[in-house]
């Protein structure tokens, strides 16, 4: 992940000395049925975006106008010369990545402005990254990104507005997805058996070595989005119009509603979004856990207490990302060598046997990357970092019906 | 209108796994399992369902057997599978067929909602020198076994199986090197290349069964 707010500070801080900055509310109206401090409102707001082209970009910079908090920024393409015809962009950006792009582009509009940037797939994020947004703008043409940002916006309780358009017919669309308490639709609720052909062509595939392919970043997925560059801005304006109204109760409650324009008719039409039964989503909200101190410094009895869960109980099962643990190693002649340690994935984990003396590797059927918390009843007041487990940004534990994320209380900014 | 029923044999197929009954020593190795098992209640149903489809295949007289299986965090199942297995030519025997390996399969709560690499799910923990393109060969503690530049989400563990067997007995084996999935061991895909005439090794179906089919006459 990049933070460039050191980068273009100083340059950015005098130039504004030359040019005196508007105050962030000089053009902000007097909206309707708000109360006064609105605008202070906003400025309290943290987005994120998923797909900064020619939709999500201009989301971008409509909220750095708008003067919201902060930005968490998502993508890992580049500009391209045919980015030309619909993005927010320009010559001399082609080559450079998009989400990069328009973090600088906001941070010249708002210097306050507290940006992310992750130059990578959303389906790469850990759950933490997206913890502090409080509302989640997805704009992509990528199905299987769309599936991931779902679920993860139930599984965070984060409203969703999901941002398309349909070229050919001049039809822009914007779906709420509320995710009030993970019972709501999400975005592969609504895909019907086209779309999810069109996810299955695009999802990830493996190269024997581990590389992975991505269809849609390597241009080989479905044919992308048709569209004039003035519908990619109608459908940005009308999601951030969402997200304004959302964020300031502007009118009646958009939750789970899709609005749509068509430029053919000017009609607009606004649906109410239903929940599929069928959807293969994980429709169950994780309760956020902020820890004041250092999550490896915890102990994992101190760890499952904080979330309120019973350490005691058989169905716990914690996860940490990247992290495998390996309780015990059975050598080739039958002796077991006890581990019981933490292991990052691609480590190898070896130990000398002490019934024959041979160095015994770890194999992948000895370790679990999803471990049910009776394994540690013998380690439960060890700290986690004494466990193998030393920088973590998140835990998660799950039983039976109830989730939790354990996030430090302050995230730092991390390059 | 009339309608027949031609059976050669009742014994089940893949999809009919959830009818079979459990009993007797698979049974107690199910129930065995299911002491610690834990997740979310859908991740918990969906680790048994797993287990319960792959004892079924030993109960019916596949060609498995169960040697352990864990449910507490991902589920890991040994199994034991009886086919010829290609082991490493020698100078003096050439090729050496093993008549069974035992395999580790792995199936994380990540397999079920996403796509996941052909090399996450089974692991050749013996013989330690299987012979094929697919197999790696290396350092690494166990062979692991690739089954494809991608296996969907939520594809089931019997259907692995199913794949494994006709990996391991060369009825179905990718030995292009040049194709982008790729292959795990060049030197044996190239063996095999110039080998092609002891393939397959076996021509046995993974489960020899005709299921009763309705014949509408
Ligand atoms: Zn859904
Ligand atoms: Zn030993």
């Amino acid at each position: 992940m990049k933070s460039f707010a050191q980068s273009g500070r100083k340059r950015t801080r005098r130039r504004a000395a030359a040019n005196p900055r508007p105050a962030r509310t000089a053009r902000f109206p007097r909206l309707v049925g708000t109360c006064a401090d609105a605008a202070a409102a906003l400025a309290r707001l943290r987005v994120a975006i998923v797909g900064c082209g020619s939709v999500g970009g201009r989301v971008a910079l409509h909220l750095a106008r708008c003067g919201v908090r902060g930005l968490v920024l998502i993508d890992p393409k580049k500009y391209r010369p045919v980015s030309l015809l619909t993005h927010e962009c320009y010559t001399e950006t082609i080559g450079q990545n998009k989400a990069d792009v328009m973090a600088t582009v906001c941070r010249s509009i708002c210097p306050d402005l507290e940006v992310r940037v992750y130059v990578k797939p959303v389906q790469d994020l850990l759950l933490s990254d997206l913890v502090e947004a409080d509302v989640v703008v997805m704009a992509t043409d990528n199905l299987p990104a769309e599936v991931d940002t779902g679920q993860r916006c139930i599984w965070l309780g984060k409203p969703l507005v999901h941002a398309a358009l349909h070229g050919e017919t001049l039809t822009a669309s914007v779906r709420f997805f509320l995710n009030s308490d993970g019972q709501g639709p999400c975005p592969a609720c609504l895909f019907g058996p086209q779309e999810w052909r069109d996810h299955d062509a695009n999802l990830r595939r493996y190269s024997c070595d581990g590389t992975a392919h991505d269809p849609c970043l390597e241009g080989t997925g479905v044919v992308p989005t048709r569209s004039l560059s003035f519908l990619c801005a109608m459908s940005a304006d009308l999601a951030t119009n969402q997200v304004i109204r959302h964020a300031l109760g502007l009118g009646r409650s958009v939750g789970d509603t899709m609005v749509e324009y068509n430029g053919y008719t000017h009609r607009t039409v606004v649906v109410p979004l239903g929940r599929n039964s069928n959807c293969p989503c994980e429709h169950v909200q994780y309760r956020v856990v902020r820890s004041t101190r250092q999550i490896s410094d915890l102990t994992m009895r101190e760890l499952v207490e904080m979330a309120g869960a019973n350490h005691k109980s058989r169905d716990l099962l914690l996860q940490i990302p990247n992290m495998r643990w390996i309780d015990q190693m059975t050598c080739k002649c039958g002796a077991v060598t006890v581990v019981r340690h933490f292991q990052p994935y691609g480590d190898l984990c070896t130990k000398k046997c002490q019934t024959c003396k041979r160095i015994v590797v770890a194999g992948p059927m000895d370790a679990s990357g999803a471990v049910a918390t009776a394994a540690f009843d013998s380690v439960l007041d060890v700290p986690i970092r004494r466990l193998g487990a030393r920088a973590m940004s998140q835990a998660t534990l799950r039983d039976a019906n109830r989730a939790w994320l354990i996030v430090p209380a302050h995230r730092e900014a991390r390059q | 209108m009339k309608s027949t029923t031609s059976t050669s044999s009742n014994r089940p197929g893949l999809n009919d796994l959830s009818k079979v009954e459990l009993s007797g020593a698979v049974l107690m190795k199910m129930r065995f399992a299911q002491l610690l098992n834990a997740g979310s209640t859908a991740w918990q149903a969906r680790k048994v369902a797993e287990l319960r489809d792959v004892l079924a295949i030993e109960q019916i007289g596949g060609p498995i057997k169960v040697l352990a299986a864990d449910l507490s965090g991902d589920l890991k199942i040994t199994v034991e599978m009886r086919m010829p297995v290609p082991r490493r030519p020698t100078e003096e025997s050439g090729l050496r067929l093993g008549d069974h390996a035992v395999l580790g399969l792995l199936y994380t709560f990540e397999a079920t909602r996403q796509p996941q690499p052909g090399t996450s799910f089974v692991y050749i923990l013996d013989p330690g020198d299987v012979w094929h393109p697919n197999v790696s060969s290396g350092n690494l503690p166990v062979q692991v076994l690739c089954l494809g530049p991608s296996v969907p989400a939520g594809f089931p563990l019997k259907h692995i199986l199913l794949l494994t067997y006709a990996s391991l007995t060369m009825m179905a084996a990718q030995f292009d090197d040049l194709d982008p999935a790729g292959v795990l061991n060049r030197e044996a895909a190239q063996w095999w290349q110039r080998n092609a005439h002891l393939l397959p090794l076996s021509r046995e179906p993974f489960l020899k069964t005709t299921q009763a089919r309705k014949v509408a006459t």
